[in-house]
């Protein structure tokens, strides 16, 4: 099954792949002329492959995050059967990110979906912040489950795709 | 931070219409930061090269990760023949690509001659 990371700059896409990748990730990362804060950002597309179990493999697609970058989201969400939102939490208007991927990949998520909610270790109230996520979704008439993860951590990651490897399985 | 240093703009600049006017066959010519923002360009006022130059990029990018995947190490140039034109990208070092474009298929030898040897006098005068 392919599945597309996406999400805004800095969201972990590129970390999250990395951390679970069963391959040596392949990745196009270039140093930013914008974001300073940032040491490299991804300007084509990051790969990598996990072995839920013997049977299923995962290929693991992740986009650039940047706008100017678009043309890679079409090319890299065609075929694929389950996309992954992260949103940095820490970012000042996260809902707004969300729509951001929400409006550009709704023709193709088809309602196989699931959000990551990145670096929320500092909040103390998660639930009712991840509450805010999923009354957003459904506002817009996702239904997708919203999870708290860090990129770096490979339980984390491994539990977002194993609840999007669900849904869809549930749906067949 | 490339692209708001003025002086540094004007000397590529000059350099790119250089080319184009040594070699009128190149219709364009573009400088563009690895991380795929337009830094210098042949002719002023084209939207649509803006987002080819950050296709070019990307594909620069993916051709150097599939080069090391080989282990051949970087990609020297990347050249696209298409049907009624061609597209040669070229490091000038690790932030900066040229990219020049012409619609004369038979200039492949001349178009990357001509790239290469910008590139490296570019190169030389931004060090
Ligand atoms: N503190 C914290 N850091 C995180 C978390 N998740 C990811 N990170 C870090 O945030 C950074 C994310 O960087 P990338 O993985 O390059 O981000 P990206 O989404 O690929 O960004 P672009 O390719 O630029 O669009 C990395 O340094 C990660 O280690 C988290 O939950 N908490
Ligand atoms: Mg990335």
């Amino acid at each position: 099954m392919k599945f597309v990371f996406t999400g805004c700059v800095g969201s972990g896409k590129t970390e999250a792949i990395k951390t679970v990748s069963d391959i040596p990730v392949i990745s196009t990362e270039a140093i930013p002329t914008d974001y300073l804060s940032k040491k490299t950002t991804t300007v084509a597309l990051d790969y990598g492959e996990l072995h839920l179990s013997k049977n299923n493999k995962l290929e693991l697609y992740g986009t650039p995050g940047q706008r100017r970058f678009s043309y890679m989201w079409e090319i890299l969400s065609k075929g694929a059967s389950g996309f992954i939102i992260l949103v940095n939490h820490q970012r000042e208007n996260p809902l707004d990110d969300l729509d951001m991927y929400l409006e550009n990949f709704s023709k193709y998520i088809n309602n196989n979906l699931v959000v990551g909610i990145t670096h929320t270790e500092d909040v103390i109230r998660i639930t009712k912040e991840l509450t805010m996520y999923s009354e957003h979704l459904k506002k817009y008439n996702f239904s997708a489950a919203v999870l708290p993860v860090d990129a770096r951590r490979a339980c984390n990651v491994i539990t977002l795709l194993q609840a999007l490897t669900l849904s869809i399985e549930e749906k067949l | 931070m490339i692209s708001n240093n003025k002086t540094f703009t004007k000397i590529i600049e000059k350099q790119l219409l250089n080319l184009v006017s040594n070699f009128p066959f190149i219709e364009e010519a573009v400088i563009v930061s690895s991380d795929g923002y337009v830094v210098a360009n042949s002719k002023t006022n084209n939207k649509c090269i803006e987002k080819v130059s950050t296709m070019g990029s990307s594909m620069i990018s993916l051709a150097d990760t599939m080069t090391a995947e080989l282990k051949m190490g970087r990609c020297v140039n990347l050249i696209t023949e298409n049907e009624s034109g061609l597209v040669v990208i070229i490091h000038i070092n690790s932030d900066l690509k040229i990219i020049t474009v012409t619609r004369k298929v038979s200039q492949l030898g001349m178009l990357l001659t001509s790239t290469k040897k910008y590139a490296a006098k570019i190169r030389e005068s931004i060090n």
